[in-house]
């Protein structure tokens, strides 16, 4: 029984419509919870030098999160829906498109071949979602906000350490409480 | 006051794209406030005032503040002129910071104007214009009607917690209580799809290859030509960019 689980797990693609509507109900407290996050950062110090360490890992958190419940197409849905609505709060939105895109399929890769029961599974995870990610956002602060290169990179290191870390720990707990209440099978 | 929530969810899509592509293209600061003030003006036409964006330049102003303190302090392009002990600023820090916040405001104004212009419902039809399933161009109606519904359930949890003695009345407040309050949001969220998706299933979601719509979505003469004219300004810009 636990071996069957463990198989379907691995699969890349759900489409039922619980998937779809779950994915979009779960993009809007992703979009909730980036734009708390996002004010936090913006008060903290390090904030206002650009570097947003809690809304990073928030964003890491729930792309992780929501590909492993929902997979895909859930998984870019609700990643999609946060970075189209990011436009509200955020200038970088045009970068969350890409970011957010290959932080979930990077997830779902990595589900498709691990049955994410383990630490080192969400590490893995995570390691992805957060150095691609977080690569593309430097690219974007580059470009769009006309950053300096060696700033961009500096700052990105740091929110890639933080992130990795913090969104693993998070992601691990989540996700395992979330499989315990049973409302996700 | 021009209703341009009638006109075709296509033309409004494409003049977005073009002020965005165009203005992450752009390396002019001329270029990017005649953009920015293009977007203005049609605001103001349309709209006749520019209220829609006040809360979105309080934000701008705070990300370009942060852009020009980045650069002011580690930008080391261009000539110095000014200097203080360990800080010296450069020309072309200012510049940047400039054409920065001048990029950050034209993106995101013309994707804000896009969005208070374009109903869900239209940007469904477009989808499936594009021959989307509708199962999944629905989706965008979906993410519309229930994002109310999640905000008012985040601010149910947050009564909750001030109703058990944790106050969550002030931003600080807010801020202090977040973990106790993302847990129960995110359980409140599982729930509430489920039961989305099962009345959505009964209503028979999903069980026709196509849906009908109230009100549908039609290219007029007027707005296909709109269209090809914001492509060919679109691409004269770039030939211009590139080659001059």
């Amino acid at each position: 029984m636990e071996n069957e689980l463990a198989l379907k797990r691995k699969k890349i693609f759900k489409t039922d419509t619980k998937s779809l509507i779950g994915a979009v109900v779960m993009g809007i407290v992703f979009v909730i919870a980036c734009q708390i996050t996002g004010q936090i950062d913006n008060m903290l110090p390090w904030g206002k030098a650009g570097m947003y360490l809690i809304n990073g890992s928030c964003w890491a958190f729930f792309t992780a999160f929501i590909t492993l419940i929902y997979k895909q197409p859930g998984g870019i849905i609700a990643a999609e829906i946060e970075a189209l609505t990011s436009v509200m709060y955020s200038p970088l939105w045009v970068a969350f498109i890409f970011a957010n895109a290959v932080g979930t399929i990077w997830v779902s890769f990595v589900a498709s071949k691990y049955d994410m029961t383990k630490w080192s599974h969400h590490i893995l995870a995570q390691a992805g979602v957060c150095i691609l990610g977080n690569c593309i956002v430097t690219v974007g602060m580059i470009f769009i906000l006309e950053i300096p290169l060696d700033v961009a990179i500096i700052e990105t290191l740091i929110l890639i350490a933080v992130n990795w870390i913090v969104a693993t720990v998070i992601t691990k707990l989540a996700y395992d409480a979330v499989l315990k209440s049973g409302l996700v099978k | 006051m021009i209703n341009v929530k009638i006109w075709d969810p296509r033309l409004k899509l494409t003049w977005c794209l073009f002020l965005v592509l165009t203005a992450l293209i752009s390396r002019n600061m001329v270029l990017d406030l005649v953009l920015l003030l293009t977007i203005l003006i049609t605001e103001i036409i349309t709209e006749k005032s520019l209220k829609r964006f006040k809360v979105i330049a309080i934000l701008l102003l705070i990300a370009g503040s942060q852009v020009l303190i980045i650069n002011l302090l580690f930008g080391r392009v261009g000539e110095p002129v000014w200097s203080w002990w360990i800080l010296t600023v450069y020309n072309g820090s200012l510049i940047a910071s400039l054409l920065g916040f001048l990029r950050i405001c034209v993106i995101t104004i013309s994707a804000i104007q896009f969005a208070y212009n374009t109903d869900a419902t239209d940007i469904a039809q477009m989808l499936i214009k594009w021959h989307i399933p509708y199962r999944y161009a629905m989706l965008v109606p979906i993410t519309a009607r229930f994002f109310p519904v999640m905000v008012n359930e985040y601010h149910s949890i947050c009564d909750s917690n001030s109703a058990r003695g944790v106050p969550c009345d002030t931003v600080m407040e807010h801020i202090r209580n977040l973990p106790a309050a993302v847990m129960p949001l995110i359980y409140r969220a599982l729930r509430i799809s489920n039961d989305a998706s099962l009345s959505v299933e009964l209503r028979g979601f999903g069980r026709y290859e196509t849906r009908n719509f109230q009100k549908t979505i039609g290219l007029r003469p007027f707005e296909g030509i709109m269209i090809l004219f914001i492509i060919m300004m679109y691409i004269s810009i770039m030939l211009c960019i590139m080659f001059l």
